[in-house]
C-alpha cells in the first residue's frame, strides 16, 4: 500500500508538471494577452502614444522581460512561476482585476462557491442516495420507471438553458403573473427589494442571510437536478449488483427476512460508491459550476475562469487550471485510500 | 396439404430470420427509442432541405422588424434582436450542430476503436503507455480544459471545435473496446484463427472488432447527444463556433440582455439541444436492449 502510493505520487507530480508546463507554454504562444492590441496600435502609428518602450517596460512589470529589458526564455519563465506557484504564488490579475494578486481574487471568489456547490452536493445525495436504492429494490416499479425517465431528462438537459428556463419562469413570468418572483441572479442584492417580489416579501434586507438564500435557490436547483439525475441512476446499478451477488441470495437463502437483507447485508456494500461520489465532487466545490455560475452572474470561481478566459487573462487561467488539476489528482488518491479502508476487499500492489 | 406446407413455410422462415431483423424488431418495440428516431429523422431532413422548409436567409438582417414574438407577420417563431428569422436559423444552425455531433463522434469513436483494440490485443507495455495516456486525459477537467484550448486556437472555426472535441473525446470508447478485446481474444475461435496462421489486423479486423460492435455502437449513439451538448456551452460560453455561422449554443449566447421581453429567443435553441441530446439517448437505450441488453454502459 505504501510502496503503491509513493509510485501514485510520484507518477501525478510528474503527470502535473508536464500538463502545467504544456499549458504555460500553449498559452504564452497564443497571439494575444493584454497588449497586443497596444502593439498593433504602437506599429501602425508612429505618433501613436505607445512607444515600444512603453511596451517592453509593462512586459518587464509583468515579467517577460528582466531588469536590463531582455525577453526571458521561456523555460526559465515557466520555472519561476512552477517555483512560485507552489508557495501560492500566482502573480498579479491582467485584466479581471488588474493588479491585483491572484490568489487574494481566488479566494475572495471562493466563500460564493463553496456555498453553491456544497449545499447543491448535499441537497443532491440527500435526494439522489434514497431514489437510487428504492428503485433498485423496486425494479421496474413505476418509481423505477420514473426515476429512469428524470435520468434520461438529466443527462440530456444542457444546464445553461435548464438555467435560462427557470429565471424566465422564477423571475419574469412570476413577475407577470403576480406572483412573488425570484432574483435573475447575482450572489445578493444590490439595492432594497422591489414590492411584488419574493425578497420584498420575505423582508430581506440587501446582504442578509435570507437575500442570500434566495438567492441560492435557483442556481442549487439546477446545479441539484444535474448531480441527481447522476448519482441516482448510480446508485442504483451499484444496489442492482449487489442485489445480484451470491452473499445477498445466501442471506436470502438463510430465511432472513427481505427487509434484514437489504438494509444489513445489501446496502453496506451498496453504499460504497458514495465513496467515489463526494471524493470526486472535491476539485468541482472549488473549481465551481462554469455554466450555472455564468448563467446565473454567481460571482463565484467557475464565473471568474470565464471571465479570466475571455479577457486573456492568463495568470489566472494559470492557476485555476493548476489548482483544478493538484485537487483532481488528490481526489483520485484519496478515493484509491478511502477504498480500502471501506472496501477490504480491495487491496493495492 | 397446403395448411401443412404454410406451416413449414413459418416455421423455415422464422428460422432464417436473419440477427439484424431480429434487432430491428426488438428496436423497433422500444417506443422511446422510435420517437428518438423519428425526431432525429425530421431534425436531420429538416436541416437539410432548410431551404424547402422556409423562406427566409438566416444571416439577413432587417432591423425594422426586430425581437418579434412568434407567429406574427409569417415568422413563425418569432425573429431574434437583429430582426433575423428564428425558424430559418435555428433549422440552418441545426446543420451545424448536427454535423459537429456526427462528425466528432465518428472520428472520435474511430481513434477510441482503434487505441482500444491495439492496447487490448498487444498488452504489455503499449497498453500500459496507451492506457496511462486515457487515465490522464480522462481525469482532466473536460469543460475547462476544452475552454482553455478552444479560448487558445480560438477563431471559432468549425473544424477547429471538431478537433477540440474530438481531441478529448475519444477515450472512453478505447477503454470500452480494450475490455471487449481483452476477453475476446482469450476465446477459442481466436485461438483457431491464429493456429490457423491468421496476420493481426485480420483478426483484429475480421473477428475482434465485428465482435465489438454492439458496444461501440452503443456508445456512439449516446455520445452524440453529449457532443451537441458540450459544443452548445461552448459556443454558449463565447468560445465555440463564431458568428456569423449559428449554431444551437450560439443563438444562446447573447440572449440574457432582453430575455425579459424576447423569452423565445432564449426557448428555442435549446429545446432543440435538448430534444436531439434526448433522442439519441432514447436511440442508444432501444439499440442496447436489441443489440444486448446485458451491456453496461
Amino acid at each position: 500500500m505504501t510502496t503503491y502510493l509513493i509510485r501514485r505520487i510520484i507518477q501525478s507530480t510528474l503527470v502535473l508538471i508536464i500538463s502545467s508546463a504544456a499549458i504555460y507554454a500553449l498559452l504564452n504562444a497564443v497571439p494575444g494577452g493584454p497588449f497586443s492590441g497596444l502593439r498593433i496600435a504602437g506599429a501602425g502609428d508612429k505618433k501613436s502614444q505607445v512607444t515600444q518602450q512603453d511596451i517592453e517596460r509593462m512586459e518587464q512589470m509583468l515579467g517577460l522581460r528582466d531588469e536590463n529589458g531582455n525577453p526571458i526564455p521561456l523555460h526559465v519563465r515557466y520555472i519561476n512561476w512552477l517555483s512560485k506557484a507552489i508557495r501560492g504564488d500566482w502573480g498579479k490579475s491582467w485584466a479581471v482585476a488588474q493588479g491585483q494578486d491572484v490568489s487574494f481574487l481566488l479566494k475572495s471568489r471562493l466563500t460564493n462557491t463553496i456555498l453553491l456547490m456544497t449545499s447543491a452536493t448535499i441537497i443532491s445525495l440527500i435526494v439522489a442516495i434514497p431514489a437510487g436504492i428504492y428503485s433498485a429494490v423496486h425494479q421496474y416499479s413505476k418509481f423505477d420507471y420514473i426515476l429512469t425517465t428524470f435520468t434520461f431528462f438529466g443527462i440530456a438537459m444542457p444546464v445553461f438553458w435548464f438555467g435560462l428556463m427557470l429565471i424566465i419562469l422564477f423571475a419574469f413570468k412570476f413577475q407577470e403573473w403576480g406572483l412573488p418572483y425570484f432574483p435573475t441572479g447575482d450572489v445578493i442584492s444590490l439595492r432594497a427589494p422591489r414590492p411584488g417580489s419574493l425578497l420584498y416579501l420575505l423582508g430581506a434586507e440587501p446582504g442578509s442571510l435570507t437575500d442570500r438564500l434566495v438567492h441560492l435557490i435557483l442556481p442549487s436547483l439546477v446545479l441539484s437536478l444535474l448531480y441527481m439525475a447522476g448519482w441516482s441512476r448510480y446508485m442504483r446499478s451499484s444496489m442492482l449488483e449487489v442485489l445480484r451477488s451470491d452473499y445477498v441470495r445466501t442471506a436470502r437463502a438463510k430465511g432472513l427476512s427481505e427487509r434484514v437483507v437489504i438494509l444489513k447485508h445489501a446496502l453496506r456494500n451498496a453504499l460504497i460508491p458514495i465513496v467515489t461520489i463526494i471524493v470526486f465532487q472535491i476539485p468541482g466545490i472549488f473549481g465551481g459550476a462554469v455554466l450555472t455560475e455564468t448563467v446565473f452572474n454567481w460571482k463565484g470561481i467557475g464565473r471568474l475562469y470565464v471571465d479570466a478566459l475571455s479577457r486573456s487573462d492568463w495568470p489566472v487561467v494559470m492557476a485555476y487550471l493548476f489548482i483544478s488539476a493538484i485537487l483532481v489528482v488528490f481526489a483520485n488518491l484519496l478515493a484509491d485510500i478511502l477504498y480500502t479502508f471501506v472496501d477490504p476487499r480491495i487491496r493495492y500492489s | 396439404m397446403a395448411v401443412a406446407e404454410l406451416d413449414a413455410e413459418q416455421l423455415l422462415s422464422l428460422e432464417e430470420e436473419s440477427q439484424w431483423r431480429v434487432v430491428l424488431r426488438q428496436f423497433l418495440r422500444h417506443r422511446l427509442a422510435v420517437f428518438g428516431l423519428i425526431v432525429i429523422t425530421i431534425f436531420v431532413l429538416s436541416a437539410i432541405f432548410a431551404p424547402l422548409i422556409t423562406p427566409y436567409d438566416p444571416t439577413r438582417i432587417e432591423m425594422a422588424k426586430r425581437n418579434l414574438p412568434p407567429l406574427t407577420e409569417g415568422h413563425w417563431l418569432g425573429t431574434d434582436e437583429l430582426g433575423r428569422d428564428m425558424l430559418a436559423r435555428l433549422l440552418y444552425a441545426g446543420r451545424i450542430s448536427l454535423f459537429v455531433g456526427f462528425t466528432v463522434t465518428i472520428l472520435s469513436i474511430t481513434i477510441g476503436t482503434i487505441v482500444g483494440a491495439v492496447s487490448g490485443y498487444y498488452g504489455g507495455i503499449v497498453d500500459s503507455i496507451l492506457m496511462r495516456i486515457v487515465d490522464f486525459m480522462l481525469t482532466l477537467p473536460t469543460l475547462p480544459i476544452l475552454l482553455v484550448v478552444s479560448a487558445i486556437f480560438g477563431g471559432g472555426n468549425v473544424w477547429l471545435i471538431i478537433v477540440v472535441l474530438v481531441v478529448f473525446g475519444w477515450m472512453g470508447t478505447s477503454r470500452l473496446v480494450r475490455g471487449m478485446v481483452l476477453s475476446l481474444k482469450e476465446q477459442e475461435f481466436i485461438e483457431a484463427e491464429r493456429a490457423m496462421g491468421a496476420s493481426t489486423p485480420r483478426i483484429i479486423f475480421m473477428h475482434l472488432l465485428p465482435n465489438s460492435f454492439a458496444p461501440i455502437i452503443v456508445a456512439a449513439s449516446l455520445e452524440v447527444g453529449g457532443v451537441i451538448i458540450t459544443e452548445a456551452a461552448l459556443s454558449f460560453l463565447g468560445f465555440g463556433i463564431a458568428p456569423p455561422t449559428p449554431t444551437w449554443g450560439q443563438m444562446l449566447q447573447n440572449v440574457q440582455a432582453d430575455m425579459w421581453t424576447a423569452p423565445w429567443k432564449a426557448f428555442f435553441p435549446g429545446f432543440f439541444i435538448f430534444m436531439t441530446s434526448l433522442s439519441f439517448n432514447f436511440i442508444g437505450d432501444g439499440l442496447r436492449d436489441a443489440l444486448d441488453p446485458r451491456l453496461k454502459i
